[in-house]
């Protein structure tokens, strides 16, 4: 089976600097995909990147190819022109994005909001569309009253659900959802993911979901893809990544996490920032901060396979073993 | 609940009104004696200032003044002008029609060229276009409003002649029909519209750059381009509605002072509006003149601002439900 989203080579660049700097991943029909990372990796630049949506003063390349069922030729989304992107954006792939507060137009009505979205891509008569609108609202667990509604009358809850619903309009291959809860209190966050993971088993929707909260990412994905400084360091199905980490990088963030019950309480977090994608450290990027790193690590490492469709760039994977840190080992790397 | 919103703010600008009409007794009292004005006759006697004193209700005790006053001005006899000794309220309603033309067209004029300057700039930010009108909306902003009344008399009405440099009308022409007479008010309205519209132009402009700029940051703009729309569509349906509200909200507000601070360009150009009232006013120290024309400015300050809430209530969703 071909790949519905296939992304090759992908760097987006800032004057020249990079903010995302050699992205391939491939993304199979009705599959999700975690995409981790620590804040200012470059996620939410990479998900535009894939809509073209990226604001004129970023510059993109790579290429990256969409193949929805049903759409005979592969979509080549770099050649596309502008206007042949309109036809792609939303009809193949929408978009929740991170934080219910300002997705939608505060001055127009929901209903019309979802409605100019569904014209764009689709004839339908006013009786037509009005059906459609009120069973959207419903199959994302709303009333059709709330079309009627401007944002500001919703809650916070309430709106990321017209965020999901609007995304699922025009019926599309893969939804890209960037940190759709985290404006959402805990028990609004489960609700919002268990309709997203019961939706993509119900359309066959393939999801790409950033967070930042590993858990919420384990529970819904598939495979995951954890990126650092703007590239993607590890990637592998959820249990295989989560049972045995193949980069340092993902190794600390596991450890990071939270253990209910453990002694410790809260992990220590990785010590030190990561660089920006635009300057990064000679040889590893993340060596500065690893306190695994060795002699290898001046050269930087490319991303290859180190176990079944399981990939990662150190170049001491696939590590047998982890061998014990003391924090104060951690923190020295971190000054480094 | 919007009736309750909407009776609220009815009730403050009562309210508002009913201070301004107590601070206006008192300003113009708080002055001096009024009659040391009035009595500029050479040699009058102190009987006839006695008399003087009386016709104005100026040997009563203050409080009854003031009961007098405020009957008075519900009852819009504002007193007679010293200088024309026609009534206040008549100078003022022949004045207001003249204002209001010159304040309305200027600020409608403003407000859309401003609103589509700021759109321009805002979505091309950063380039010629953007730095081209920020420097000529700035230059416009710093401009005295009499150096720019000048400046197009001018041009416009001495070097090349084609409008005319005053008033509202050509003196001493019966016109054939109403229609010729209108396109003769316009021909004059052009040059003082234009100062007025530049007075105004360079503000309102900055606010919808500014406030347009913000809106292009906000998630909604990428998520309705997300949705296949084209840039020129979001910004119309979506950017634009949001960034006027600012502007909308200003230039009613600002309508208000400006029908006041009109006096500047009213002045330079002939107009007989308020302004031009109450600069001749201050002139003669025509104190029943200023005090009227005082009274209508903050009607008008007043008036406006309700305008401006209320046309808020409308454009503004978010405000209805609060
Ligand atoms: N328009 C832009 N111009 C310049 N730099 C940008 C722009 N957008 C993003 N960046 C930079 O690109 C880097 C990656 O940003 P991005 O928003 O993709 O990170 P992210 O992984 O989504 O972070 P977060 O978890 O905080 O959402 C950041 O360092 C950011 O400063
Ligand atoms: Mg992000």
């Amino acid at each position: 089976m071909s790949p519905l989203l296939e992304i090759e080579g992908l760097r987006v660049t800032h004057d020249g600097k990079p903010i995302v700097d050699g992205v391939d991943l491939t993304l199979e029909p009705g599959e999700a995909l975690a995409l981790a990372g620590e804040s200012g990796c470059g996620k939410t630049t990479t998900a535009l990147a894939t809509m073209r949506l990226l604001p004129p003063s970023l510059e993109q390349s790579g290429v990256i190819t969409l193949r929805p069922e049903g759409v005979a030729e592969p979509i080549n989304i770099g050649r596309r022109t502008e206007t042949g992107m309109r036809l792609v954006r939303w009809r193949h792939i929408s978009l929740v994005f991170q934080g219910a507060m300002n997705s939608l137009d505060p001055v127009q009505r929901v209903g019309r909001q979802l409605a100019e979205a569904i014209r764009l891509h689709e004839r339908a008569s006013s009786a037509e569309l009005a059906a459609r609108i009120a069973e959207l609202l419903e199959t994302v667990g709303l009333t059709a009253g709330v079309g009627d509604r401007y944002p500001h009358e919703l809650s916070g809850g309430q709106r990321q659900r017209v965020m999901i619903a609007l995304a699922l309009a025009c019926r599309p291959s893969l939804v890209i959802a960037d940190e759709p809860t985290t404006a959402l209190d805990v028990v609004m966050q489960a609700q919002v993911l268990q309709l997203l993971e019961r939706l993509r088993e119900e359309l066959g929707l393939a999801l790409i979901l950033i967070s930042h909260d590993l858990g919420v990412l384990a529970e819904t994905c598939d495979r995951i893809a954890v990126m650092y400084a703007g590239r993607i360091v590890e990637i592998g199905a959820v249990d295989g990544v989560f049972a045995a980490p193949q980069h340092p990088y993902t190794k600390l963030l596991l450890d990071s996490l939270p253990v209910i019950g453990d002694e410790r309480g809260l992990a220590a977090a990785i010590p030190g920032a990561p660089p920006h994608p635009g300057e990064p450290p000679p040889g590893c990027r993340f060596r500065p901060r690893c306190p695994f790193s060795g002699d290898r690590c001046d050269v930087d490492p490319d991303r290859r396979e180190v176990g079944p469709r399981h990939e990662a760039a150190c170049h001491y994977a696939p590590w047998e073993r982890w061998p014990e840190i003391e924090p104060a080992a951690a923190g020295e790397g971190g000054a480094a | 609940m919007s009736g309750r919103w909407l009776a609220g703010k009815v009730g403050a600008a009562v309210l508002t009104l009913v201070f301004v009409l107590v601070f206006n007794f008192f300003l113009f009292r708080a002055v001096g004696d009024p009659t040391s004005q009035l009595a500029r006759l050479p040699g009058a006697t102190d009987e006839q200032i006695e008399q003087l004193r009386e016709d104005y209700g100026l040997d009563k005790p203050l409080l009854g003044q003031f009961a007098d006053y405020v009957g008075d001005t519900v009852t819009l006899d504002l007193g007679i002008s010293q200088t024309t000794r026609e009534p206040v309220w008549d100078e003022i309603v022949a004045a207001l029609p003249w204002t209001l033309l010159l304040v309305g067209t200027g600020t409608l004029l403003a407000t859309l060229i401003g609103a589509w300057m700021g759109v321009k700039a805002a979505t091309h930010r950063g380039t010629r276009t953007d730095d081209g009108l920020l420097g000529f909306s700035l230059f416009t902003y710093a401009s005295p409003e009499y150096w720019i009344g000048i400046i197009l008399i001018l041009v416009f009405a001495v070097a090349w002649p084609i409008f005319p440099a005053g008033q509202q009308v050509t003196p001493g022409v019966e016109f054939a029909s109403w229609f010729d007479e209108a396109l003769d008010v316009v021909d004059h309205l052009i040059l003082p519209m234009t100062a007025m519209t530049l007075m105004l132009l360079g503000q309102y402009f900055l606010i919808m750059r500014s406030s347009m700029v913000d809106v292009l940051t906000e998630d909604f703009i990428t998520v309705k381009r997300a949705t296949g729309l084209s840039r020129e569509r979001v910004i119309n349906r979506h950017a634009v509605p949001n960034a006027l509200l600012p502007l909308v909200t200003l230039s009613a507000i600002q309508f208000g002072a400006v029908a006041g601070g009109a006096i500047t360009i009213e002045t330079v150009f002939s107009w007989p509006g308020l302004g031009e009232l109450s600069f001749n006013a201050i002139n003669d120290k025509d104190f029943p003149m200023l005090q009227g024309t005082f009274l209508v400015f903050s009607f008008g300050v007043i008036f406006a601002n309700l305008l401006a809430d209320v046309l808020y209530f409308y454009l503004d969703p978010r405000v209805q439900s609060r």
